[in-house]
């Protein structure tokens, strides 16, 4: 399969595409593959161009953003060519006035949310892990502790210029809050891994900042989701996270505090809003669950944990009805995982961790999948793995199917026919 | 209007049409003319077709056979709630089938513990609110029909309301879907998890006018009632200086769970109405704020307000005493666009959205619109969005009148469209704004559109003619083309 | 097309061609409507049918049987009115599309023939009405009814049990022409007794008399007056219903000395605060004076003293008192005032019951959905009394609380009102 790129195919590419081409050598692993080149369009019009010249060679390509969420989805197909969209940066417009921002998919989170912060705005996107560009929030859609507060990713989208495989540029929805003119088409970009076209620049919709926010953690026993439930229902709850004390020392040390003894798990929540209703809410979580105020980067630490892996082991993302997380936990714990549990909308991330021996262990990982299916089955969950030990990558989609599977497939042939886009990345290994 | 000479009695003429009343049943398979007429438009009485018959099925799998049959027949077909929309969207053209969902109106589950609920499509919007009540819970899209307005029609139509302000549009409430695909085949999109892995196809159907299948179940998100609710009324000299205090409460960060703003030509048309508030009369215009939440949170908002209001020139500020109140407010805010039918004969509602920070200046070119083409021309909106409605009162038999209704409609989506507005923020596009998509999109963007229906349907047999305009060229206004001209008496 | 649109229009009223042009075609109407929701058919519905005979006048539909059946399946409760905002009369369009309908030899079932007879033939005369309800009572008496009822198609079966028993005689003697105020006098009213309901509710009427005598009024009971005519309007007979309001008028503006007319009939009350839509010229004289005597009473403040009466009482809304003449209020501030009455909230309160003049005799089938609805949402409350002023209305519940075997009572608000009086005293 390996077949080096040669200087010459650079400059054919880069008169054809009108896109600088940077050649790796060695080559640059992402996703478990190999680049020897990626493309670095710097607009929507290079785009297109980069984006024609593969479709018309039939040349798949890797969509790349930061690699800061690359560990999501299945493995890429082998693929010798990525497109970066690093370049398709900046913050066109910001209007203070309207709380909107129109701004490149390279651009990074925090540069954007520092700039919005400024003038009193929150980006409402609260991707699990550090870092990361605007288009890889979108791409993969994940979602962190502020769950709760933020709603989906897909909700803080407005509008969408988006480039297809075939090189069309297209836009979707626009600038205004509220808008049906025509099909809802950034719903499918968003969340897609870039399968359907590669995203150029959005308009999102940010939220005004809240006069107040407290953070405060307590330790939970029992049946710990009762409480967490009722705890997410508060008028001001933005964020809520249900920890297994055993990760906070392996994944979120900053969390600080020892546990308190016999109990097993930690809650943490960020209430936001008017002072009165969020001083109400606090004062309550400290009347029913002792709870005390908690670091001020508690919620960063948090996101950093959702990434966290450990040297071997399986992360495993669930979604439940709310009814249905102290199932999933039970089934979870009894299956020796280890979990992070954010209790409405309800999503439970798994850690498995092997033992020492670095060796394949595939009576383990059976063993693993066995409590992911049963809880799928049990709990009436949606399961997505998001990281397994090297040697296991692959063994299964990471999606778990889709009962629409082929309605997905006929959307990709229509938008995607030569599959030019992430190769089998997303479900179904579309 | 077409009318064509049937048979009452439909007995033997079309096998296919036997074929359907066998799968629904005699009474539920419509044929006789007269009724069939009362299925040729929806809230849009332009441009009525009237269909060859109407089926009124009970079960996802009548409907599924339905489809089958329509398409074994050779027929199109389309969905139909209560026929409250205001853009065509349930008009059946090209001798579509109408597959009413009217008798399809049960709640199938109402569950507190995950705050959701199963419905059938016919269930009425408010009736949904009515039954979580008891569970201290509600359904948030409130579109100004909701005591009439479906479930299944607003899923069509991404419905919005006054309170999609705080509480978001009907999309942002929609967990699943049963969907009838147009091939016959019965899907589930959507988790009642909000976890569903893959496309989000879910979400691409809802607000696509039932044109990617017809719906049979749907799985909505309910939202808690709030603590404590304020609704008040803000009184200007005049719409843009209501627009300026939107403008401030905005960027002050503030979100109200509604912000409505009415002129003073709706004011009078309302309270000369059963939905009469007690609205005052000689005000320019009226914002109607409500704020909720924690109760310890609200008197501080209310001074906030305010003050605000005062800086804006509000002349006055009244708080609704009780719920009584409250309700009588709103009952008139919803009840305004049919209100408008005592002015003239006829009402063009528009709908349009733009930026939020620019409503006062675009307010005043849509009203020096209306002077110029010498039309009555009120204006009651969700202000807090930036989603305008225009409505124009008019008598269609004045064929001159009618053009400058036409001319001075696409005159005002142009002025939005500029402003970096777009088309419709909650009626949908239907047959209405078919030939104005070329405003906004490009052939590029409508054949991405077309390419996501094709998904679902291939070969355009759900609902046809709606949403994407038929042919490139067809993006100049024609009234011709829109039925404007099919008027009695002219 | 079977008609151009001149000829269309020649059948066709031009007020009424006029009147429908009132609809924007909103669709607010569609769930008050009681038979939209029975159907799901937009046929069935008030904005279905004002376009239809909008699609006639205009002549793109021949008038034909299907829309004369839509037009006589609605039960008229007129609950569409109190939803439009736009202020359709739909009441006055449904009357003037029957009676196009009738004039268009479009011919109602044989039910409808035999309702225009007795309406025509019946009501309107005093004598044969007497006659009629003597010979129910001997019929009641020799428990006739059981036998000859047994060999009736099931629709007449069911309206034969409407019938109530017919009260003894002496309650259905005349009422005085006038009786005096008890204490200091307040005024003078007329009152409207109504063509039923000396025969079967004698005993309202005279509770309405006592009542508002006790409360400082003069009553008096103008000779001439006839029947309303409401139910004759209703079945599209509207030269009858125009000729008896002429005499109505008559009866009651000769004579200036009283304050008001009251009515406690609702469906007579809504049919005399509309003469002036039958009658143009001269109708006004006597609508603008006519009220409910709930609403009077409530207007002016009850004074004679309430005694305790604890009962837990549901107040029904008769359709032709809250959507016609748009009164809710009042009964129930006036039930309220009764010391130990407790007021039940049902659902619906506000939806018709389905007796809807003569509709529940002629349309059974659509009736006893409306009907059990109505007694479902009664009986979740467990009333003692239910209260409605409306004789179709009481007639109606009370059949369907014998048919389920319920334990309340149907009332007229007023009989609770005279018996708080009656337990002060």
């Amino acid at each position: 399969m390996r077949q080096t790129l040669s200087t010459d195919f650079k400059a054919q590419w880069e008169e054809a595409s009108g896109s600088p081409l940077r050649l790796h050598d060695p080559a640059r692993a992402y996703a478990g593959i190999n680049l020897e080149a990626v493309a670095e369009p710097a607009d929507g019009a290079a785009l297109s161009r980069v984006l024609q010249v593969l479709d018309e060679h039939q040349a798949p390509a890797a969509i790349l953003g930061s690699g800061s969420r690359s560990w999501l989805g299945n493995p890429l197909r082998p693929t010798r060519i990525g497109v970066s969209t690093l370049r398709l940066s900046g913050i066109d417009e910001f209007d203070e006035a309207d709380g909107v921002v129109r701004v490149g998919v390279g651009t990074t989170l925090d540069k954007l949310a520092e700039k919005t912060a400024r003038s009193g705005w929150w980006l409402p996107i609260d991707s699990p892990g550090r870092g990361g560009t605007v288009g890889g929030a979108l791409a993969t859609a994940l979602c962190g502790p502020r769950r709760r507060g933020f709603g989906p990713v897909r909700d803080a989208v407005l509008g969408l210029d988006t480039v297809l495989a075939d090189g069309a540029q297209v836009r979707c929805g626009a600038r205004v809050v509220k808008n049906v003119t025509g099909y809802d088409m950034a719903k499918l970009y968003v969340g897609s891994l870039g399968t359907l076209g590669v995203m150029e620049r959005a308009w999102l919709r940010l939220r005004a900042a809240p006069e107040t926010a407290l953070v405060l953690q307590a330790s939970l026993e029992g049946a710990v989701l009762a409480d967490a439930l009722a705890v997410a229902r508060r008028a001001t709850t933005r964020a809520i996270t249900v920890i297994d004390e055993s990760l906070i020392s392996v994944g979120a040390p900053r969390l600080g505090r020892p546990p308190a003894l016999g109990k097993r798990h930690r809650l943490v929540a960020e209430f936001a809003g008017d002072g009165p209703a969020v001083n109400q809410d606090a004062n309550w979580l400290t009347d029913e669950l002792g709870a005390e105020p908690a670091p001020a980067d508690s919620i960063e630490s948090l996101r950093d944990l959702q990434t966290f892996q450990f040297p071997i082991g399986v992360r495993v993302r669930f979604h439940t009805r709310p009814s249905q997380g102290e199932q999933a936990r039970t089934l979870l714990e009894r299956g020796g995982a280890r979990c992070l549990i954010c209790p409405e909308p309800s999503v439970l991330t798994a850690w498995f961790e092997a033992g020492l021996d670095e060796g394949e262990d595939p009576w383990w990982l059976d063993q693993v999948f066995a409590v992911i299916d049963e809880v799928r089955a049990h709990a009436e969950a949606e399961a997505i793995i998001e990281a397994l030990p090297e040697w296991a990558q692959g063994r299964r989609d990471a999606f778990g199917g889709s009962p629409v599977l082929g309605l997905m497939r006929e959307l990709k042939e229509r938008f995607d026919p030569n599959g030019i886009l992430n190769p089998g990345r997303f479900v179904g290994r579309l | 209007m077409r009318s064509r000479n049937r048979t009452s009695s439909g007995s033997t003429r079309d096998g296919w049409i036997d074929a359907l009343r066998k799968i629904v049943g005699p009474d539920a398979c419509l044929t006789s003319q007269a009724e069939l007429y009362a299925y040729a438009c929806d809230g849009l009485t332009l441009d009525p077709h009237q269909p060859e018959v109407v089926v009124l099925p009970q079960s996802t799998e009548e409907v599924a056979e339905v489809v089958r049959a329509c398409r074994a027949a050779g027929r199109a077909f389309l969905p139909r709630g209560a026929g409250t929309g205001l853009s065509g969207g349930a008009h059946p053209l090209n001798d579509a089938v109408v597959i009413s969902c009217a008798r399809m109106n049960q709640i199938l589950n109402l569950d507190p513990r995950d705050r959701l609920a199963i419905v059938q499509p016919g269930v009425v919007n408010a009736d949904l609110s009515v039954a979580a009540r008891s569970e201290g819970l509600f359904y948030a899209p409130d579109p100004s029909s909701q005591q009439a307005c479906t479930i299944g029609g607003n899923v069509a139509e991404n419905s919005g309301g006054p309170h999609t302000l705080k509480y978001g549009t009907t999309t942002n409430h929609i967990l699943a879907l049963e969907l009838v695909l147009p091939d016959g085949s019965v899907v589930q999109l959507g988790s009642a998890t909000g976890g569903a892995t893959g496309y989000d196809l879910l979400g691409a159907c809802v607000g696509s006018e039932g044109t990617t299948g017809i719906v049979t179940e749907i799985t909505v998100r309910l939202e808690p009632l709030p603590e404590a609710v304020e609704t008040l009324l803000v009184i200007f000299d005049g719409v843009p200086d209501a627009c300026r205090l939107v403008g401030r409460i905005i960027r002050g960060g503030l979100v109200p769970a509604a912000l409505e703003v009415v002129d003073r030509r709706t004011v009078e048309a309302v309270e000369a109405s059963v939905y009469r508030a007690g609205l005052p009369q000689e005000a320019g215009a009226v914002l109607i704020l409500e704020l909720d939440g924690p109760a310890c949170a609200l008197p501080a908002q209310i001074e906030h307000i305010r003050a605000l209001a005062d800086e804006a020139g509000a002349q006055e500020i009244r708080v609704a005493a009780d719920e009584t109140e409250r309700t009588r407010f709103w009952r008139a805010r919803k009840g305004a666009f049919g209100a408008m039918g005592r002015l003239a004969p006829d009402l063009y509602v528009h709908d349009a959205v733009v930026p939020r920070g620019r409503l006062p200046e675009i307010l005043e070119e849509i009203c020096a619109i209306g002077d110029r083409y010498r039309l009555k021309l009120s204006n009651v909106f969700h202000a807090g969005d930036g989603n305008l409605h225009p409505n124009i009162s008019f008598d269609r038999r004045d064929p001159d009148e009618l053009e400058r209704v036409i001319a001075a409609g696409r005159e005002i989506l142009e002025v939005c469209v500029a402003a970096g507005g777009v088309l419709t923020g909650e009626h949908g596009v239907g047959t209405e704004k078919r030939d104005y998509m070329g405003m906004l999109f490009g052939p590029d963007d409508l054949e991405a559109m077309k390419k996501l229906r094709a998904t679902f349907d291939p070969e355009g047999v759900c609902n046809p003619g709606k949403i994407i305009p038929s042919t490139r060229a067809c993006l100049e206004s024609n009234p011709k083309a829109r039925g404007y001209d099919r008027v009695p008496f002219t | 097309m079977a008609s151009s649109k001149s000829d269309a229009l020649a059948n066709f009223p031009e007020s009424l061609y006029e009147g429908t042009l009132d609809c924007v075609h909103c669709g607010l109407c569609l769930t008050h409507c009681p038979t939209y929701r029975v159907t799901g058919r937009e046929s069935s519905s008030p904005r279905g049918r004002i376009y239809m005979m909008r699609g006639v006048a205009e002549g793109d539909l021949p008038f034909d049987q299907t829309i004369a059946d839509e037009l006589h399946l609605c039960l008229g409760c007129r609950a569409c009115e109190s939803a439009c905002p736009s202020g359709v009369e739909y009441g006055s369009l449904l009357e003037a599309g029957r009676a196009a309908a009738a004039e268009a030899g479009l011919r109602p079932g044989v039910r409808h023939r035999l309702e225009g007879l007795a309406l025509r033939h019946v009501l309107p005369a005093p004598r044969r009405l007497r006659a009629f309800t003597t010979f129910l009572d001997w019929a009641q008496r020799l428990k006739l009814d059981s036998w000859l009822t047994a060999v009736w198609p099931r629709g007449l079966r069911r309206a034969w049990s409407l019938l109530p028993p017919v009260p003894p005689r002496a309650a259905r003697r005349p009422l005085p022409q006038f009786t005096p105020a008890e204490g200091p006098r307040r005024g003078c009213v007329a009152l409207h007794e109504g063509c039923l309901m000396p025969e079967l509710f004698g005993a309202v009427n005279r509770a309405t008399v006592r009542v508002l005598s006790r409360n400082g009024y003069d009553v008096v009971v103008p000779q001439g007056q006839r029947c309303c005519g409401a139910l004759l309007a209703h079945a599209g007979d509207l030269d009858s219903a125009r000729s008896l309001a002429r005499q109505n008028v008559k009866a009651f503006t000769s004579d200036a000395s009283f304050d008001m007319v009251l009515s406690n009939s609702a469906g007579c009350g809504a049919a005399l605060r509309e003469t002036h839509h039958w009658l143009p010229e001269d109708g006004a004289a006597l609508s603008s004076r006519v009220r409910d005597v709930c609403e009077w009473l409530d207007e002016v403040g009850l004074r004679a003293p309430l005694g305790h009466l604890p009962l837990r009482v549901a107040y029904d809304d008769p359709c032709h008192l809250v959507h016609a003449q748009q009164v809710a209020a009042a009964p129930r501030r006036l039930l309220e005032k009764i010391p130990g009455l407790e007021l039940l909230q049902h659902r619906d309160a506000e939806a018709c019951c389905g007796a809807a003049g003569t509709y529940g005799l002629l349309q059974p089938e659509m009736s006893a959905p409306i009907l059990e609805a109505k007694i479902q949402s009664l009986a979740e409350v467990e009333p003692e009394v239910v209260a409605t002023g409306n004789p179709g209305c009481l007639l109606q519940i009370r059949s369907g609380a014998e048919e389920r075997d319920l334990p309340f009572r149907v009332l007229h608000p007023i009989e609770l009102i005279d018996a708080a009086h009656h337990a002060a005293s």
